[in-house]
């Protein structure tokens, strides 16, 4: 039987991983933790074959950074990373900090049962391209890396000079990319880019 | 040939008169022509103060001479009784002497710089400037800042050191309004302006300047108000953000009841093809079967997250380790996030390096900071504890919110962390 660690906060969705896991009859399910943060302790009390994370996790702590410090410690241990938000960002970490796989969460039991048997078959499990988002007059895929980064930022609730000494440009490259996404999106401030960029979950911030 | 005493009495008064302005003119032209360096002034207008001069005393004798009891002397009578045109060409040579060195001075005045000219022209300024000496004494001083001390103090500028120091402490005159001390003190005066005074030391000598920036002000108190807007809207931008998070929740919660709908949907609809085709396939049935009712009974309940502290005991818990915590949470959310995240990093490493039972979280705080320590049973660390990856993030955090981290390993491991109270937080 292959152990699995569920780490989701949100409990109905928590529980249902856990029906998965448990009608299943390849796997056992050895525990449950709300917060990411708890995740390598999980690791290392048990012995863990695969790991299902959400990202966003209680006490706002990363799965994407528990799946890092799992990694290094653990290289043994699958990390699939499963989440319901479309940030950007999120597939790039994941490849980044060594996940196995990155899947959806409001993808069906079987669907997800399917990446669970990939990955511990040694397949690299990951969505083709992130989700198209639609943000105003535009999609997301239409907005340059950049762009992205000063967005973050913008999101975070940093001022334009803030932003600018943090990602090392002028304050004139930063207001050239704000007024850019602006007119790529048709809204009329910085306020409601960043307001419907967040809603959007196109950008989730500390995460 | 005509005499002086000969003359008609207005013409003698005339020339009387034409006499007495060469006098006093030379006589004003003495103190510039002694402050230059050119010569032949210096020899020429005393000469002429003492022709002119002297043709004034004589002449005026002579006339004065016309009254009975007045005795002229022989020497005047016999100097009046000489030619007229002589006294006359005398008279014209000083004037004309005069007159070049006048309009000479003029010209020097107009394109050399002079003390004069210097003074002329920092007047003319329209910044304050001052110049002193060490001890305050002053040595060079515009109208302006003359103008500005008047204004301020209601007197003139007498000791630059005592007027710099009464800039940030001494009494002004009402009407005038302090509006930043320190190395540059700005103020404004009773007409609205505002001006801003600097003091630099250039070689003994003491320069005090003033330079008006009321419309530097203006744009920064703008700039200050757009700032403070702006800041609070990025904080408001910032909580909408963590709103968005609950928002987001409760839609992936619906999200996941839509999914069990679906998903139940097609467990009856698979249910009803098993029983109707009559398959031997029952484990798979059964698999179904069972989801379908551990679904069924996860939408009864009543679904809660734990409190973090009791998500943290029931993980060690489940591992064999007892968690003790004393004291209350931190109200506060960032230290509560930060004392979590410690928390498991100090349960992580209670197991990994110090093979530890039992873990001891102690919460206190008082009025400006809430702190909490972390100690295990677990062996003692024989070294000083090198700040991994865990724990030099968890310093990096604790810092990023103001706080401070102490590790100690003797006598035992204890991880100290305090973080002060933000100001609505304090009692």
């Amino acid at each position: 039987m292959i152990n699995v660690l569920i780490v989701e906060d949100d409990p109905m969705a928590r529980q249902l991983l856990e029906i998965y896991i448990n009608t299943s009859e390849k796997y056992n399910h050895i525990q449950s933790v709300e917060s990411a943060a708890l995740a390598e302790f999980c690791c290392r009390t048990n012995k863990v074959d695969v790991v299902l994370m959400d990202v966003c996790t209680a006490m706002n702590a990363s799965g994407l950074d528990a799946a890092e410090k799992i990694k290094k410690s653990f290289p043994d241990t699958k990390v699939i990373i499963i989440t319901s938000q479309p940030e950007c960002s999120f597939i790039d970490r994941a490849h980044k900090v060594g996940v196995d796989s990155f899947w959806y969460k409001s993808s069906a039991a079987e669907e997800i049962l399917s990446v669970l048997d990939r990955t511990m078959a040694g397949e690299q499990v990951y969505p083709e391209s992130a989700p198209s988002l639609k943000l105003g007059n535009t999609f997301s895929e239409n907005l340059t890396d950049r762009e992205l980064e000063v967005l973050r930022e913008l999101v975070a609730g940093e001022s334009d000079a803030a932003i600018a000494e943090k990602l090392f440009m002028s304050l004139r490259t930063v207001k050239g990319h704000i007024q850019s996404m602006r007119e790529k999106t048709g809204f009329r401030n910085r306020t409601e880019l960043a307001v419907r960029a967040r809603e959007s979950g196109l950008i989730i911030n500390n995460k | 040939m005509i005499g002086f005493c000969d003359l008609h009495y207005a013409v003698k008064s005339i020339f009387l008169v034409v006499t007495f302005v060469a006098v006093c003119s030379s006589i004003c032209l003495l103190p510039r022509v002694f402050s230059r360096k050119k010569l032949m002034p210096k020899l020429l207008v005393p000469l002429c103060f003492l022709l002119s001069g002297a043709m004034l005393i004589l002449f005026a004798a002579q006339v004065k001479s016309a009254h009975p009891s007045w005795h002229i002397s022989p020497i005047i009578e016999s100097v009046t009784e000489l030619p007229v045109i002589l006294p006359i060409l005398l008279l014209l040579a000083v004037i004309t002497t005069l007159l070049t060195i006048v309009i000479k001075e003029i010209k020097f005045e107009k394109n050399s710089i002079t003390r004069s000219s210097v003074k002329e022209s920092l007047d003319s300024l329209n910044t304050g400037l001052c110049f002193a000496y060490k001890n305050g004494m002053v040595m060079l001083i515009n109208h302006r800042m003359n103008n500005l001390s008047h204004t301020i103090f209601g007197r003139n500028l007498q000791n630059v050191n005592a007027f710099w120091e009464n800039l940030s402490n001494g009494e002004i005159q009402s009407g005038v309004t302090r509006l930043s001390m320190g190395a540059n003190p700005s103020l404004r005066l009773p007409d609205e302006r505002v001006w801003t005074f600097s003091r630099k030391v250039i070689d003994g000598i003491t320069q005090l300047t003033a330079a008006e920036t009321t419309k530097l002000n203006k744009l920064t108190e703008e700039l200050k108000e757009k700032n403070a807007e702006l800041t609070v809207m990025n904080e408001r931008l910032r909580k909408y953000g963590e709103n968005v998070d609950k928002l987001t929740r409760e839609k992936e919660r619906l999200e996941t009841k839509v999914r069990i709908h679906r998903e139940l949907g097609q467990a009856l609809l698979l249910t009803r093809r098993y029983l109707q085709v009559d398959s031997d396939n029952t484990q798979e049935l059964l698999n179904i079967l069972k989801r379908n009712i551990a679904m069924l009974r996860l939408e009864s309940e009543s679904l809660k997250n734990d409190e973090p502290l009791i998500m943290l005991m029931k993980a060690a818990h489940s591992a064999g380790i007892e968690v003790l915590i004393t004291g209350q949470t931190p109200k506060q959310e960032d230290a509560n996030r930060l004392f979590f995240e410690a928390a498991t990093e100090a349960l992580t490493n209670a197991v990994r390096h110090a093979d530890a039972k039992k873990l001891c979280v102690e919460l206190t705080e008082d009025d400006k900071a809430y702190f909490v320590y972390f100690t295990n049973d677990g062996s003692k660390p024989q070294n000083k504890i090198v700040e991994g990856g865990g724990l030099g993030s968890l310093r990096l955090k604790t810092e990023q919110i103001g706080g401070t981290m102490e590790v100690l390993y003797q006598p035992e491991f204890v991880l100290k962390i305090t973080v002060p109270k933000k100001r609505g937080d304090v009692l």
